[in-house]
């Protein structure tokens, strides 16, 4: 259990990982001349982490004090994104004329991309890892939290009553994740770990997936085949991102589809589900809860009918807000920067045209050797089509 | 291979020419009795059934029983009236050898009759509920870590209010009480969450096994220690006169003031109006409890209004295979007992629990007077097809 538990130790021991990054930004020196590295946003810890991680010795970062002189146009070669202001950048963007790189602190990215940004050439990396493991630690409580029924206990202390009803085993359920990447291949990692529940999944182009993320579900499909995953599982977890293709993709017809003791959890983008559907899917019992973090509108209206129905579990988009959330983007960003550093190519890049992190690593060469049964058998059915 | 104990008797072990005779208190209504016959358990023994206090006073004596089945959960029997039971029970039957009980706590079995009875072995359905057990625990840790009694209040209220939220890897969480449920919480929260596991037990001794999982294993005097170290404290505690009111306003006081107190064991082991005082002061954060020292408990508790308080009555053993794990574990003890094998489960009357595992010493009982052929052709038999 050592060898599987190195995902945690990784992260259990940020404060020596976080040193050895410093020592490995402190061995590759500062390069002359330089480059100039704006911060869009302002936070306390991410100076202060900069320092610590000896950031300040690979690239220089610009802090600003007002919006005027982010807006001057200077030889600012790259850009840091802390916080969410799309109008911000866009302006930054069309004002700076040498940007080639953008990086995001957070994993989605579909508020930074505008057509600006598509013509513009500029490469964009986001935090891809970082988050995964708060997010999977989340649907591993939502899963326990309805086995458990405490929504119906809930209910019953409201009245002072005493009314113990059969519970289910969260184990012996099935999950079902759709759109499949990091974030589902670590939550996968952590079922099961922890309750060794079947998992099925589903992603657009499931062949340029790494091996590692193979291992940790039983079944992986392509997209389009969505339907034996949400008839058959307990808990369907979607973590979609925002694109074209996938706004309200969770629709009365999905619902439908999904049986009626089933949950469902959206940890992906608030877009990509109907606000309507879901409440008329949960008032008519065609399924029988859901566990939310994100919302088509954020913050969500106190109009919204959300708020009152009593198998509905929010926090509101704070799954990944943890204490140590600024170590762990700026963790991931020196990852990037240093591979940026040594061999000039980006790691995390965004297809621009996709509007999420392409599956395909264009850093990294392709192991062809290492490929699974899988992956091999979904291939030769492409080739046969 | 896990139902092995099934397999044994329906396909290996030919049922003997002799069979004994077995009391079972019960309803007639129970599920149990439906699942003796499906398992062909009924091959071994004749039965029968008793459900009031009456119709045990109304048995002929000395009545021929060897061996009592209590399958009182959940039924409509009073469970105030089961002592009751037992101890006339065991007045009328000198030929009793063997009780065995569904659930996993027996304290409310003791009594001076049986205590002073030394024929009689008590076991019971230890390792059936470990895992429903477990999950709860996980639960409560995760409840808490992801601040949900805030946002469950915000949304009361109608109100997006964002918050700040704790990982749940490596924290340390303390189990007293340590035996088979504590077990597999330790290895169930080892994987899941690298947890640092704080372990108190009666002697504290443990087992190489245990090493790889916990960072400390104590007895009774490091239990203040412990508390002040860790961020949840789990009590796994049996009912004994021992642990009778361990947990008093001096313990909590000694836990962090973010701890949060998770019980699953049994209510009688905590003084209630203090864990309330405790809650309401701000001296621990939060509590997850399954059991209470009443139970049903009365509507005018005010656990009940708590919001840091996560309520289970008394259900997480409860689930949909509850009947067919209690059952494996019987069959289990009924294939030893045929065999003149020593019983598994066995709990110590004196101490009130399950003590000779820890020990790691050998026993054997005598069930039977003297073996007889067949049945040590059939013993040797199910040892080499167990290896």
């Amino acid at each position: 259990y050592q060898r599987r538990v190195h995902g945690i130790q990784m992260i259990s021991r940020l404060g020596k990982s976080l040193r050895l990054f410093s020592r490995k930004c402190q061995q590759i020196g500062p390069y002359p001349p330089r480059e100039l590295m704006a911060i869009i946003g302002n936070n306390p810890k991410v100076p202060e982490l900069i320092k610590k991680m000896g950031i300040d010795r690979l690239i220089t970062p610009v802090y600003f004090n007002t919006e005027e002189e982010m807006m001057k146009p200077d030889n600012y070669t790259s850009a840091l994104v802390v916080n969410s202001n799309p109008k911000q950048i866009e302006q930054f963007i069309t004002n700076q004329k040498s940007l080639k790189w953008i990086h995001s602190t957070m994993a989605g990215v579909d508020w930074i991309l505008s057509e600006k940004l598509k013509t513009s050439g500029i490469k964009l990396t986001n935090a891809k890892g970082a988050f995964s493991h708060s997010l999977a630690e989340f649907v591993l409580f939502g899963m326990l939290y309805y086995a458990k029924k405490t929504p119906y206990f809930n209910e019953q202390r409201l009245k002072h009553t005493w009314a113990p009803i059969e519970v289910d085993f969260a184990s012996k359920a099935r999950v079902g994740i759709i759109g499949y990447g990091n974030i589902g291949s670590a939550t996968a990692k952590l079922l099961k770990r922890s309750l060794n529940v079947e998992i099925q999944a589903c992603a657009e182009e499931p062949t340029n997936l790494k091996e590692r993320y193979l291992n940790n579900c039983d079944m992986l499909m392509d997209q389009k085949e969505y339907q034996t995953i949400l008839r058959s599982a307990d808990y369907v977890v979607g973590i979609l991102p925002k694109t074209k293709s996938t706004e309200g993709y969770f629709d009365l017809k999905k619902f439908k589809m999904m049986q009626k003791h089933a949950i469902f959890m959206n940890i992906g983008r608030g877009v990509t589900m109907v606000e309507k559907d879901l409440v008329t899917a949960l008032k008519e019992g065609i399924i029988a809860g859901a566990v939310l973090d994100v919302f088509p509108q954020e913050p969500l209206p106190a109009t919204s009918e959300l708020y009152d129905m009593k198998n509905v579990l929010m926090t509101y988009h704070c799954a990944d807000r943890t204490t140590d959330y600024w170590e762990r983007t700026m963790k991931t960003f020196a990852k990037v920067l240093v591979h940026y550093v040594e061999t000039g190519k980006f790691k995390n890049l965004i297809n621009l045209e996709l509007g999420y992190l392409s599956l395909i690593h264009i850093s990294e060469p392709t192991r062809p050797e290492r490929i699974s049964y899988a992956v091999f058998c979904l291939k030769k059915k492409k080739k046969k089509q | 291979r896990r139902v092995h104990g099934i397999q044994y008797l329906d396909t290996i072990m030919e049922p003997t020419p002799q069979k004994f005779d077995m009391a079972i208190i019960t309803t007639l209504e129970h599920r149990g009795l439906k699942a003796i016959e499906t398992r062909k358990l009924n091959a071994f023994f004749n039965y029968e059934i008793f459900s009031t206090v009456d119709q045990i006073k109304s048995m002929p004596t000395p009545s021929k029983y060897k061996a009592c089945f209590l399958m009182t959960y959940g039924t409509a029997i009073n469970p105030s009236d089961v002592p009751l039971m037992l101890e006339e029970f065991i007045k009328r039957s000198p030929n009793l050898i063997w009780i065995h009980c569904e659930m996993a706590g027996v304290d409310h079995l003791f009594s001076e009759t049986l205590k002073k009875s030394k024929q009689i072995t008590l076991t019971n359905a230890k390792g059936a509920y470990d895992s429903s057990l477990t999950e709860f625990v996980l639960l409560c840790i995760l409840f808490f870590c992801k601040k949900m009694p805030l946002f469950l209040k915000s949304k009361a209220q109608h109100k997006f209010e964002k918050q700040i939220v704790d990982h749940a890897i490596g924290t340390k969480v303390g189990i007293i009480g340590y035996g088979s449920i504590g077990k597999k919480t330790a290895i169930m929260l080892k994987n899941a969450l690298n947890a640092e596991i704080y372990a108190i037990n009666n002697s504290g001794k443990y087992l190489e096994e245990d090493q790889k999982i916990l960072t400390f294993m104590g007895s009774e005097k490091d239990i203040p220690n412990v508390l002040s170290q860790v961020d949840y404290v789990v009590d796994v505690l049996p009912q004994t006169p021992k642990t009778k009111k361990v947990f008093n306003l001096e313990l909590f006081k000694k836990m962090k003031s973010s701890a949060i107190f998770i019980n699953i064991g049994r209510g009688g082991t905590v003084v209630e109006s203090n864990l309330i005082e405790a809650l309401k002061t701000g001296i621990i954060a939060g509590a997850g409890l399954d059991v209470f020292e009443i139970e049903p408990l009365p509507s005018t508790s005010p656990l009940y209004d708590m919001e840091n308080v996560l309520l289970s009555p008394h259900s997480t053993d409860k689930t949909g295979d509850m009947l067919d794990l209690s059952m494996n574990v019987f069959a289990k003890e009924l294939s030893n007992f045929v065999a003149g094998r020593p019983l598994e489960n066995v709990v110590d009357v004196n101490r009130g629990y399950q003590y000779i595992r820890i020990l790691n010493k050998p026993v054997s009982y005598t069930h039977l007077t003297l073996p007889t052929k067949a049945q040590v052709q059939i013993s040797v038999v199910a040892v080499s097809l167990k290896k």
